[in-house]
C-alpha cells in the first residue's frame, strides 16, 4: 500500500477503444459458472433479471478478478489491483498492489474514471455499489456518520467478463484489455461446469436480533411524525436491521433467495469479504445514450391467484386515495432528481401509475424520463439521485436527517445502489432492497415504511417486522437442520 | 423577447429543480442558489428580473430553515423587485408582513384541491379559471384570522366545500401584496398533478423586470 498524491491523474491508455468480442457458446449453464468463477476469485459479480420487468433488457451479466478496485472510506480512497494495472494507471515509478489517496471527496476522483468509449451497456465498466451514506460526498450539508464495517462505495473496474443473452442462451465474452485476454480461462472453467455443485446450504446462521426494539421503533415512528406535523418532512422512511451471524458459503441463501422471490433486478456482488446479494424489484436509475429512466415504486397490496380477485385488490390500491398521494409524492421528487442533470423539458412521466404483480406482491409504479444535458454524465446522474426517493421521504436533504436521529445506526449498503457505470458511459443501478448484506461472518438485513401523518407506530412497527421475517425464514432455511439451531 | 433572469432560492428542498425547469419552460433564464449562500450582492447590482423562493422544510420564522429569504422579501420585495413565493416562500412573505402561521390539524401532503379565486388579480390570474386544481404539500398554514391587519390580500383559497376546509378551516392559498409586485402560492404549480402551472409561472414573468 502507498500514499500518493491525490491529484495524480489516472491513465487507462491501455484499455481499447472497443471490445474484442468472443462467443463462448450457446446454452451454457451461466449461473453454474458464476458458482466457479466466484469460488476461483476473490471478486466477482452476476446480475440477473428473473421476472418482469427488464426495463433494461435481456442481457445478464457477469464478471470476476476486476482490474482495479476502487474502495472509499470518509475522505479516503484506495485503489487496489495487480502491481501491473497499478502501475500502469498511476506511475511507472510505483511498485505496490495499492495506493491509498487521502483528503479528497472519493466520489469526485471515481467521476475522473473515463467512461467514454464504445461498446454496449453491459460491456464492462465500473460495477459495484453505493452506501446510502455515499450521499456525504454529494451534499454538503449531511455529514452521516458511516457504516461500522462497509465502505461508503465499493467498485471493480471490470475490462472484460462475460454477457448472457437471455433471449438466444448465448454466452459472449468482451475484453477492453488486449494484455489481460482471460476467454481461454473462462472455457477451462466452462469445461469443468459438470463438476461445480451450488451450494445448498450455509453451515451456521445465527440471529442476532433487531438494531431497534419495537419500544425504540414506535419512539422513533413518534419522533418522524413530530416532524411531520412541523412542516419538516412529509414522509420519512423508518426502518431497521435483523443481524445475523452466518458461518459458511452465502451462495446457498442466493440460491434459496432466487427461488422464493425470483425478481427482476437480482444481483450478488463479492469483493473479498463483502458479499451483496439481492432480489431488488426496482432500478434505481438507468441512463442509455443519455435517455434516464427511473421507476418509482411506491403502494403495495397483495396477490391472488384468482385472476378477477388480484384485479380487485390492484383496483383497491388505485383507488386509495392515501397510496395515490404517497405515489403522486415520489414522482414529484423522482421528477425534481432527474430534472437535476437534465434538459429542462424533456423530463416527463412517461407513464404513470401501472401495476406490477411480483410473485408476492404488486406495486403501484410509475415511468419517469429525462434526457441527460450534454455537459452531464453518469456519474452527474447518480450524484442527483442518491439515495433513491423510495428509501428517504421527501423533502429529502431534511428527511434523511430525521432518519440518521430515528434509526441510530448507519444503513450502510442498504438503501444505496447496486450496479454498473458502464465503460460506454451508460448506467444501470438497482435500488438495494430485499437484501443480504454480509462481511464475512457478519450479516444483516434492513427494510423500512414510510411514516407519513396518519401513521401509527403499531402500523409501521407491523409493516417493517413483517418484511424482515420474510426474510429471516429465506436465510433460516438454508441451514442444514432447516434453521433450529438459531 | 429578451429571457427574464429569474433567482430561484432553494430551500434545500426536492421540489427545487421541477420549479426550475417550470420556470425554464416558462421563458426564464434561471440561476438556483442556496437560501444561505451569499447572493444578496447580485440582488443589490440588479443582477435579476425577480425572485423566487421556493419551497422547502421548516417554518419561516426559523433562520436555519429560511436563510436570507425575510431579508429578500423586506428589503428587495418592498423596493420594487418582483417576488414569487412557493409554499415555505408564501408562508415566508405571510410572516414578513404580520400574518400568522399554524400548523394544519390535517396536513394535506400529494393531494390536490380545487383553487376558489377570490380577488382576481389581473396579472397573476390572466387565463386561470375558476375551479382549477392544484397540488398541495404543507403541514403549516395561514391562520386566516391574522390576515386583515396586513398588507396582504388573500387572492385564492380552497373550495369551501372541501374535506380539507371542513377540519382546518379556510384555507388560504395564493395572496399577493397590496401594494409591492408580492405574490405566493400555497400550493405548487411545479407538480406534474397542478393544472395550468405553467400559465402561473408565465404569468409572474409578465410581471418580472418591469419595476
Amino acid at each position: 500500500m502507498k500514499e500518493i498524491d491525490p491529484s495524480t491523474p489516472m491513465n487507462f491508455e491501455g484499455l481499447a477503444h472497443k471490445p474484442e468480442r468472443i462467443t463462448i457458446g450457446d446454452e451454457i449453464d451461466y449461473y453454474a459458472l458464476f458458482h466457479a468463477l466466484k469460488a476461483d476469485n476473490k471478486s466477482a459479480y452476476m446480475f440477473e433479471s428473473l421476472a418482469i420487468p427488464r426495463h433494461q433488457d435481456r442481457y445478464y451479466t457477469i464478471g470476476f478478478d476486476p482490474l482495479l478496485e476502487f474502495t472509499a472510506r470518509g475522505n479516503t480512497l484506495t485503489v487496489s489491483g495487480a502491481p501491473e494495472a497499478i502501475r500502469q494507471t498511476f506511475g511507472s515509478d510505483i511498485d505496490a498492489n495499492a495506493v491509498v489517496l487521502r483528503d479528497i471527496n472519493p466520489y469526485d476522483y471515481l467521476s475522473q474514471v473515463p467512461l467514454n468509449h464504445t461498446g454496449r451497456s453491459h460491456e464492462g465498466g465500473l460495477v459495484g455499489y453505493l452506501s446510502y451514506e455515499t450521499v456525504n460526498y454529494f451534499e454538503p450539508s449531511l455529514s452521516l456518520p458511516e457504516h461500522e464495517y462497509f465502505p461508503t462505495f465499493h467498485f471493480g473496474l471490470y475490462a472484460d467478463g462475460l454477457i448472457y443473452d437471455s433471449m438466444t442462451g448465448s454466452l459472449d465474452y468482451y475484453n477492453y484489455d488486449k494484455s489481460r485476454d482471460r476467454s481461454e480461462y473462462v472455457r477451462r472453467m466452462v469445461s469443468k461446469l459438470d463438476d461445480v455443485s451450488i451450494p445448498q446450504s450455509v453451515e451456521s446462521i445465527k440471529n442476532l436480533g433487531n438494531s431497534l426494539s419495537k419500544a425504540e421503533h414506535a419512539r422513533a415512528v413518534e419522533y418522524m411524525l413530530e416532524n411531520i406535523k412541523a412542516g419538516n418532512s412529509f414522509q420519512g422512511e423508518v426502518g431497521f436491521k435483523t443481524k445475523y451471524e452466518i458461518q459458511g458459503d452465502k451462495a446457498a441463501i442466493y440460491h434459496k433467495l432466487r427461488k422464493v422471490n425470483p425478481s427482476p433486478y437480482m444481483y450478488y456482488v463479492k469483493f473479498g469479504d463483502e458479499e451483496l446479494l439481492g432480489a431488488s424489484p426496482e432500478i434505481l436509475v438507468s441512463c442509455t445514450n443519455g435517455n434516464i429512466l427511473t421507476t418509482p415504486t411506491a403502494g403495495t397490496t397483495y396477490r391472488d391467484e384468482d385472476p378477477t380477485k388480484d384485479r380487485a385488490l390492484a383496483r383497491k390500491l388505485l383507488r386509495d386515495p392515501k397510496e395515490i398521494a404517497e405515489h403522486s409524492m415520489i414522482v414529484d421528487l423522482h421528477r425534481n432528481d432527474v430534472a437535476t442533470v437534465s434538459v429542462p423539458g424533456s423530463v416527463e412521466v412517461s407513464d404513470l401509475m401501472y401495476i406490477i404483480g411480483f410473485s408476492h406482491v404488486q406495486h403501484i409504479v410509475s415511468d419517469v424520463v429525462g434526457k441527460l444535458e450534454a455537459n452531464k454524465n453518469s456519474f452527474d446522474l447518480l450524484r442527483a439521485i442518491m439515495p433513491g426517493g423510495v428509501v428517504t421521504g421527501a423533502p429529502k436533504i431534511e428527511t434523511i436527517k430525521l432518519i440518521q436521529v430515528s434509526e441510530r445506526v448507519p444503513r450502510g449498503p442498504y438503501g444505496g445502489a447496486v450496479g454498473r457505470f458502464s465503460m460506454s458511459g451508460d448506467a444501470n443501478f438497482a435500488l438495494a432492497i430485499r437484501s443480504l448484506f454480509c462481511h464475512g461472518s457478519r450479516a444483516f438485513t434492513q427494510t423500512s415504511s414510510g411514516v407519513v401523518f396518519d401513521s401509527t407506530p403499531e402500523g409501521e412497527y407491523r409493516e417493517v417486522a413483517a418484511k424482515l421475517a420474510g426474510m429471516a425464514r429465506t436465510i433460516s432455511s438454508c441451514v442444514p437442520d432447516n434453521g433450529e439451531n438459531q | 423577447m429578451r429571457k427574464k433572469k429569474i433567482l430561484l432560492i432553494d430551500n434545500y428542498d426536492s421540489f427545487t429543480q421541477n420549479l426550475s425547469h417550470l420556470l425554464t419552460d416558462a421563458g426564464g433564464k434561471v440561476t438556483i442558489v442556496r437560501n444561505d449562500a451569499n447572493f444578496l450582492p447580485g440582488l443589490e447590482a440588479g443582477k435579476y428580473d425577480s425572485v423566487v423562493i421556493g419551497p422547502g422544510p421548516g417554518s419561516p420564522d426559523d433562520l436555519h430553515y429560511f436563510g436570507k429569504n425575510h431579508e429578500v422579501i423586506t428589503r428587495f420585495g418592498t423596493s420594487g423587485l418582483p417576488v414569487f413565493g412557493v409554499c415555505l416562500g408564501f408562508q415566508g412573505i405571510a410572516h414578513a408582513f404580520g400574518a400568522r402561521l399554524k400548523r394544519a390539524t390535517v396536513p394535506v401532503h400529494g393531494k390536490t384541491s380545487e383553487l376558489d379565486i377570490v380577488y382576481r388579480d389581473e396579472i397573476m390570474h390572466s387565463n386561470i379559471p375558476q375551479n382549477v386544481e392544484v397540488m398541495r404539500y404543507h403541514s403549516l398554514m395561514i391562520d386566516p384570522d391574522s390576515m386583515s391587519a396586513s398588507p396582504l390580500i388573500p387572492t385564492s383559497e380552497v373550495k369551501r366545500d372541501a374535506e380539507s376546509v371542513a377540519i382546518n378551516g379556510p384555507e388560504i392559498m395564493s395572496l399577493r401584496h397590496s401594494e409591492h409586485p408580492i405574490y405566493g402560492v400555497q400550493f405548487h404549480p411545479e407538480s406534474f398533478v397542478s393544472e395550468l402551472g405553467l400559465v402561473m409561472v408565465r404569468n409572474f414573468l409578465e410581471v418580472s423586470g418591469k419595476a
